[in-house]
């Protein structure tokens, strides 16, 4: 016990010994923090000024108001904006996450030719750009008579995560193992039940994965909802915050803008916060067992 | 007793079918949502009489002014019909490239999908969009008393009469668009524009004929 106490203590000083090689790698590393941490700071620093304040924003922390925060709530009729947000984005990746896992259930087990001719179909989707298509899209959408909804980029953004989660899906798949089914399939289990109540439930880290990664892109986007939606009260969150950007003839209300990005991030830091656990756990799974 | 028995049998279907599939119970519950949404939308959709796209217009009015201004007009029916301004897209007047490049993408997946009717842009952009024919030749479309007294401020190319200066037109000054002095702004129809009697109704507006 009494050398194993010693050992540890031994292991701790190595560990914590400053040699030029950790000086180094501390160096790098706190430098590397700096870097991603001090546009937050910024920005969360400027947003706490009043909307008029056009001191230099590296000189942090000099006003504490919220008038940016109430200026760019009221503009932004944010509480609409933010329900738009919600239902947008939960409803997409929703989608996102059962259309694709359906798909990549059979490209993943079936080992014939038309499912890796469908596996290459879907991945093919991730080469062309959808600006590249918008038009033809929208010349599409007017003709089966869709009308610009808050739900209508809904569409596009299904569409365009399904070739990525896909690709993710399928790869993950392959890592479930048979037996697990199997056995489920002699118990008597159906098609949709092995996949529901086997299947799926095994693909949670990827569903993480997906979820994180697609959840944030459709939340920040706002080049679907600008291309599909005409009216101010069917915006989402980053289309509502770019009336502060500005333009060549009024310059950017920067503090306003700050204020409306912090705004616009709060709801995601706090999900993050609130499904912190289960983010990095299955992170951490799915980098064990993908 | 057999009653009971049968209620029973259906609660642990149901909690079994809930159990088993509520992930795509729970989607096909968003897609009916959705298209029931869209569909109560289309048959509730407003009539739209006019689709007017002003890009790096820097409006001191609101769409919504812009809107209730036309209507009142055309003497329409707000509550029956519609006319879409967007004021909010920039080409030229703003840094930032995806802001342009999201402006653009608009623009022409509106031409595109048939909906625009009149679009307003700066005068080197405007002749700049021409060169695929984006614009209709105004003389077949406005009245011969508009064209000359608007002859001054009409923007001319290839014999065609493209375009009409946005100085020229009391309404846009009054909206304070295109009003800062540096590259003119020009207002055009599209080629194929689905509204166009309401188009020419909309220069005759704008010129303050109302």
């Amino acid at each position: 016990m009494a050398f194993g106490r010693k050992k540890d203590d031994r292991e701790k000083e190595q560990y914590l010994a400053l040699t030029p090689k950790t000086f180094l790698l501390y160096l790098v590393i706190i430098l590397f923090c700096i870097v991603v941490i001090s546009p937050l700071v910024i920005v969360f620093s400027s947003s706490l000024r009043s909307p008029d304040n056009q001191t230099s924003p590296l000189a942090l922390f000099i006003e504490f108001t919220f008038a940016s925060y109430k200026r760019a709530f009221s503009n932004m009729n944010y509480p609409m904006e933010l329900l738009n947000s919600i239902m947008t984005t939960g409803g997409s990746v929703l989608l996102i996450v059962i259309f694709s896992t359906m798909a990549a259930y059979p490209i993943g087990r079936i080992k014939t030719k038309l499912a890796r001719f469908l596996y290459f179909f879907f991945i093919s989707g991730l080469i062309i750009p959808s600006q590249m298509v918008i038009v033809p899209i929208a010349q599409t959408l007017n003709r089966l008579g869709i009308p610009n909804t808050r739900f209508t980029p809904m569409i596009m953004f299904v569409t365009c995560s399904l070739p990525f989660s896909v690709f993710l899906f399928s790869g993950f798949m392959k890592g479930v193992p048979v037996e697990i089914e199997e056995s489920a399939f002699i118990d008597g289990a159906s098609l949709g039940k092995r996949f529901w109540t086997v299947v799926f439930p095994l693909l949670q880290p990827a569903i993480i994965s997906c979820v994180i990664t697609q959840g944030l892109w459709i939340w920040n986007d706002y080049f679907y909802p600008m291309v599909f939606i005409s009216k101010k009260a069917q915006y989402s969150l980053p289309v509502g915050m770019l009336q502060f950007l500005g333009d060549k003839e009024n310059p950017a209300q920067w503090n306003v803008l700050f204020a409306a990005c912090v705004l616009c991030a709060l709801p995601l830091i706090i999900v993050f916060l609130a499904l912190q656990k289960q983010f990095v756990n299955g992170i951490a799974a799915g980098a064990v067992k993908g | 007793m057999k009653d009971n028995h049968l209620s029973s049998k259906l609660k642990n279907n149901l909690f079994y079918l809930w159990e088993d599939f509520k992930w795509p119970l729970i989607a096909a519950a968003v897609v009916l949502f959705v298209a029931v949404y869209s569909l109560a939308a289309a048959f509730g959709k407003k009539e739209t009489v006019i689709s007017v796209m002003l890009i790096d217009c820097h409006a001191d009015a609101s769409p919504e002014k812009m809107e209730s201004d036309f209507l009142t007009f055309l003497d329409c029916d707000p509550g029956k019909q519609q006319a879409e301004f967007t004021t909010s897209l920039l080409f030229s007047d703003t840094d930032s490239g995806s802001y342009t490049m999201t402006s653009l993408s608009r623009f022409l997946a509106d031409i595109g999908s048939e909906k625009l009717d009149i679009c307003g842009m700066r005068e080197e952009d405007f002749i700049k969009y021409d060169n695929s024919e984006t614009w209709m030749d105004l003389s077949h479309l406005l009245s011969a008393d508009t064209l000359s007294a608007l002859e001054a401020s009409l923007l001319r190319k290839d014999g065609r009469v493209i375009g009409i200066y946005a100085d020229a037109l009391p309404a846009m000054a009054e909206y304070g668009c295109y009003g800062d002095g540096s590259d003119r702004g020009v207002l055009g129809v599209i080629y194929n524009a689905p509204h166009r009697s309401a188009a020419a109704g909309y220069f005759d507006f704008a010129l303050g004929d109302a």
